[in-house]
């Protein structure tokens, strides 16, 4: 079964289980420096972007910074209106629907754990928020259920009454992971979770995350930039670039046989704890394109070391193997026979 | 030495949901600030000068030894008690038309506090709303109140209070209305900036992920931390309004006579300021101690709510 | 404490006993107790740790940048013939970014937004070679920026900070930094702001610039693998103190501690999925360092802790040659099992 279905078929899986998220051909246009009188230049953070995912696994989104994947999350949470495509959650349709009937399916957990909490509020508020948005239980039921879900999250029941500057970051992330889960939403979009966070406490945030998803059925999909976290926490990764997933598939066949240029150079960066190796040579070109100027043909080829002469004239196409996708002309059987 | 609990390290698989350091809990953000007011003189010294005033204020008629109307032209310009002809019996002594200064000064105080406090009340509920919907909503909005506010930072303050007040005569709550309306664009300015700060940070875009509305958000989320910043500003507001007051007063188009204002007494007191210096010296002493008072329980509040945002 | 012997040449800095307290309402903290190393022209010294271990501090330390507050004692800081703890506060500036040189995490916050970069470049030039032309300066700035990968880096001087991306302002840091002659570079999280590749880019540009400088280098990093790739030398400090001292390969390898065992669990492995088992954690939080620091600083987030750890001062120790740790089990020991009295060295 194809869990990263392409849109020219994904009917097969929709028909025996809804996929717990969908994108189709989704694309978000921004319009620099944009007046009342003049159209701004168009800046396509996120170009076409097409997948899916079944309820209960991870998908992991991994690139750079300014390759689009912090709007991609946006758009999924519904905080940004797409430009143009559609997004399907359990086989709805919720493009363009309000945001309070995306929260109740979609929740986000951020980055920084500092400012994602406000510092006004007391824990027990900031979790009791949502509900008391979509209106959900009695008074009583409603601090029941915030006390549940502290102890879940393996928070005090004590730091109800305590305000998130009186918290360590650990904590304060298991304050923001209780707060997206209180709706019981089937999706949570991590946005790199941990990267603000210790090593050791790191640890502890990733194990939660885990043993939350398998005892909800949770669907997550993490955007990080650490790929060792990334293959210790997904099932499936894509590789984005100016906007473009590049190249996805299932994590250990992507991690242990990259085969975009790119992704190659990601997985090589990776430093592991292993003395003795030195650093790695990566090679990839300097410097992050403009993406206001994207080259031309495959926007990757300024930086690409097997760049061909048509790789800066013809843009490549998609292709899919099964639950892999390729945007790369060096995958192109029919490039290659050109 | 800390006093955390000991646990065993589990390696490998710890317990879903068990957090690591839940033994340890820092001082509420609204503990340390009861320590740091404790400790504050110049918030201290404010907040009692002021609170001496309020309180003489509200109780006027209690403490109050005359009646400030009362005229007695046979005991006019009495000395105070530390003159040459003063006595106990009017303290702060008597002014040309022979009302008990002491008594006005009290009554006084009612109106330089009303003034001054639902002036700044009015100045910061305009501000801050045209502040936080520009700096929320951003685009056409933003573009708007930042007209306003170059508009209003354009009008000379006291040109068109004069102008204005002369037109409207006199009434205590049309100088109010006036004075509210000519002097909210600080709290725009600032809360306008603030809020277009916090409207990036995440805990603003959790609030919308979880569904909640615009009012929600601008209500719940931005407000309660713009809260810090709007008193401390009110503050200052109350103490320039209050002179404002006092100099429309002193001009003769603020409050009417024979109401007793600070302004006002310092403005009737002119005429005889040669020979009876008292007459303008006590109630512009008032007005000092109290602008005096309010700029230091201002730098109090500031100092104690928020102690990384000095200076 | 000795440096790795396959560098013969002398240290450029040695570290002899380096304490930092800093004065807070409750009393003083120790932020940095009992600190000793040594780094030899190009070699590489890690201070890993997580935060509030007092790796930063350290470093400010070195610099004399410490906030008013602090107050630093060592037995020595001997850098090229000078006494760090000792010298005046002139003789330290003339030294700071000329003699030793700095990078941040930030590269912005410390470049000048209203400057441009070849004029910044150029004033530190200027600043420590009396005498020099503005011709002069701007050369070397245009040869540095090209070293460091900057391409057309004549234009690029004329441009403003904001200008870069990121890894860019990070290259452009390293040039200014090389404007005049360092002996040491001290990197404070140099990569944690950047994407991976560009890290992997910059680490491999301070390497080389060690090699072609013949700088000595102290690279604060909370990145085990960062600190695997990069370390000659790597200390482990928690709680202010060192807690294992060594070779890369020994600590990597043979970790002593059981802090440093604790890390690396925690980090995830190659080829390890969330299905395969969870992550190692070190529970519970580092402890308070107001007043009188008795004991292992450990021992409340160790399961090995025995009723000796709590009691007196627990030094380095040898592991096995150059490799030191602080703790009273045998090195590497997976059971509480308290050492004789007489195997301690």
């Amino acid at each position: 079964m194809s869990a990263l279905a392409m849109k020219e078929r994904p009917q097969v899986a929709t028909a025996i289980e809804p996929l717990a998220f969908e994108t189709r051909d989704l694309s978000k246009v921004f319009h620099i420096g944009r007046k009342w009188y003049a159209g701004g230049q168009p800046l396509r953070a996120v170009d076409g972007v097409s997948l899916s995912l079944r309820r209960g696994e991870v998908l992991a989104i991994v690139g750079e910074s300014g390759c689009g994947k912090t709007t991609l999350s946006r758009m999924m949470l519904g905080l940004q209106p797409p430009s143009s495509g559609e997004i399907f959650v359990g086989g709805e349709p919720l493009t363009n629907v309000d945001r309070k009937v995306f929260a109740r399916r979609v929740q986000p957990v951020f980055q920084d754990p500092y400012s994602s909490l406000n510092p006004r509020k007391t824990i027990g508020e900031i979790i009791r928020d949502p509900l008391l948005i979509h209106n959900i239980g009695t008074a009583k039921e409603q601090v029941a259920e915030v006390e549940a879900m502290m102890e879940r999250v393996g928070l005090a029941r004590r730091q109800i009454h305590s305000y998130p500057s009186q918290l360590s970051g650990g904590q304060r992330q298991r304050v923001a992971i209780a707060r997206a889960l209180i709706i019981k939403p089937e999706i949570i979009i991590c946005d790199e979770p941990t990267s603000a966070l210790d090593v050791s406490v790191q640890a502890q945030i990733l194990n939660l995350l885990q043993s939350l998803r398998e005892q909800m059925n949770l669907t997550y999909l993490f955007i990080s930039h650490d790929l060792s976290v990334v293959e210790y926490m997904s099932d499936y990764v894509a590789v984005m670039y100016l906007g473009r997933i590049v190249e996805a598939g299932p994590t250990s066949e992507v991690m242990n046989a990259p085969r975009h240029p790119y992704t190659r150079a990601l997985m090589k960066s990776i430093l592991t704890p292993e003395p003795g190796l030195g650093l790695p040579d990566i090679h990839l070109g300097r410097g992050f394109p403009d993406p206001l100027n994207p080259p031309s043909g495959c926007r990757f080829h300024p930086r690409c070391i097997d760049a061909m002469d048509k790789c800066s004239s013809i843009v490549p196409r998609t292709l899919t193997d099964g639950e892999k996708i390729i945007e790369c002309h060096l995958h192109d059987p029919e490039m290659a026979k050109a | 030495m800390s006093t955390i609990v000991t646990r065993t390290a589990v390696s490998g698989a710890a317990p879903a949901g068990r957090s690591d350091d839940f033994d340890t809990l820092a001082p509420s953000p609204k503990a340390l600030m009861r320590k740091r007011a404790k400790g504050h003189v110049g918030l201290i010294i404010g907040t009692t000068i002021i609170a001496v005033i309020v309180l003489m204020a509200v109780f006027a008629p209690l403490i109050a030894p005359y009646d400030p109307y009362a005229q007695d032209l046979s005991r006019r310009l009495i000395d105070p008690v530390w003159g040459a002809k003063g006595s106990w019996d009017n303290i702060f002594g008597t002014d040309a038309l022979g009302r008990d200064v002491l008594s006005r000064l009290i009554y006084g105080a009612r109106i330089s506090l009303l003034v001054g406090f639902t002036a700044a009340v009015i100045a910061g509920i305009i501000g801050t709303a045209l502040g936080i919907l520009g700096g929320y909503y951003g685009g056409k909005v933003d573009a708007f109140v930042v007209y306003l506010i170059n508009v209003k930072l354009a009008l000379p303050v006291i040109l068109v209070a004069l102008s204005v007040s002369s037109i409207s005569g006199g009434s205590i709550m049309a100088l109010i209305i006036l004075l509210g309306f000519l002097t909210w664009d600080r709290y725009a300015v600032v809360t306008r900036s603030m809020t277009q700060q916090m409207r990036e940070r995440e805990f603003i875009m959790s609030s919308k992920a979880a569904g909640a509305s615009n009012s929600r958000i601008l209500w719940r989320e931005i407000l309660p931390n713009l809260m810090n910043q709007v008193i401390i500003i009110a503050s200052l507001d109350m103490a320039l309004i209050i002179l404002v007051e006092a100099a429309l007063s002193f001009l003769g188009l603020g409050i009417r006579p024979p109401t007793p204002s600070w302004g006002l007494m310092v403005s009737e007191g002119r005429a005889v300021m040669f020979f009876k210096p008292y007459l303008i010296m006590i109630p512009g002493a008032a007005i000092f101690l109290l602008v005096i008072a309010i700029n230091m329980a201002g730098d109090g509040i500031r100092d104690v709510t928020s102690p990384e945002g000095r200076g | 404490m000795s440096g790795l012997s396959s560098s013969s040449d002398a240290p450029v800095l040695v570290v002899d006993g380096m304490n930092v307290d800093i004065a807070v309402p409750a009393g003083a903290l120790h932020a940095v107790s009992d600190v000793s190393f040594s780094v030899r022209p190009k070699e590489t010294l890690c201070l890993v740790g997580e935060s509030g271990c007092g790796k930063t501090i350290t470093s400010l330390a070195l610099m004399r940048l410490l906030p008013r507050t602090a107050t630093l004692t060592a037995r020595k800081i001997a850098f090229e013939g000078h006494d760090l703890a000792k010298i005046s506060e002139r003789a330290m500036a003339r030294l700071r970014g000329y003699r030793i040189g700095m990078i941040f995490q930030d590269p912005m916050t410390s470049l000048n937004p209203v400057y441009t970069i070849g004029n910044q470049l150029e004033e530190v030039y200027l600043r420590h070679h009396r005498g020099a032309s503005r011709k002069q300066a701007r050369e070397r700035a245009e040869y540095l920026l090209s070293r460091v990968g900057i391409i057309n880096a004549g234009q690029r001087l004329g441009q403003f900070p904001h200008q870069l991306s990121g890894g860019l302002r990070q290259r452009m840091m390293i040039a200014m930094m090389l404007m005049c002659e360092p002996a040491l570079i001290i990197a404070d999280e140099p990569t944690t702001a950047l994407d991976v590749t560009v890290q992997v880019q910059i680490l491999q540009l301070l390497r080389g610039l060690q090699d072609e400088f013949n700088m000595a280098m102290i690279l604060i990093t909370h990145n085990l693998g960062v600190v695997a790739r990069t370390a000659d030398q790597v200390a482990v400090m928690y709680a202010g103190r060192v807690v294992e001292q060594g070779s890369a390969e020994d600590v990597f390898h043979n970790p002593a501690h059981p802090y440093t065992r604790g890390l690396l669990e925690c980090m995830p492995k190659h080829g390890q999925a969330a299905s395969m088992g969870r992550l190692g954690s070190i529970p519970g939080i580092v402890p308070s360092l107001v007043g009188n620091q008795r004991g292992c600083s450990f021992r409340n987030r160790c399961s090995l802790q025995m009723p000796t750890c709590h009691e007196g001062q627990i030094d380095l120790r040898p592991a096995r040659g150059d490799h030191f740790y602080r703790c009273l089990l045998e090195p590497g020991a997976t059971k509480p099992r308290p050492v004789s009295l007489g195997s301690a060295a």
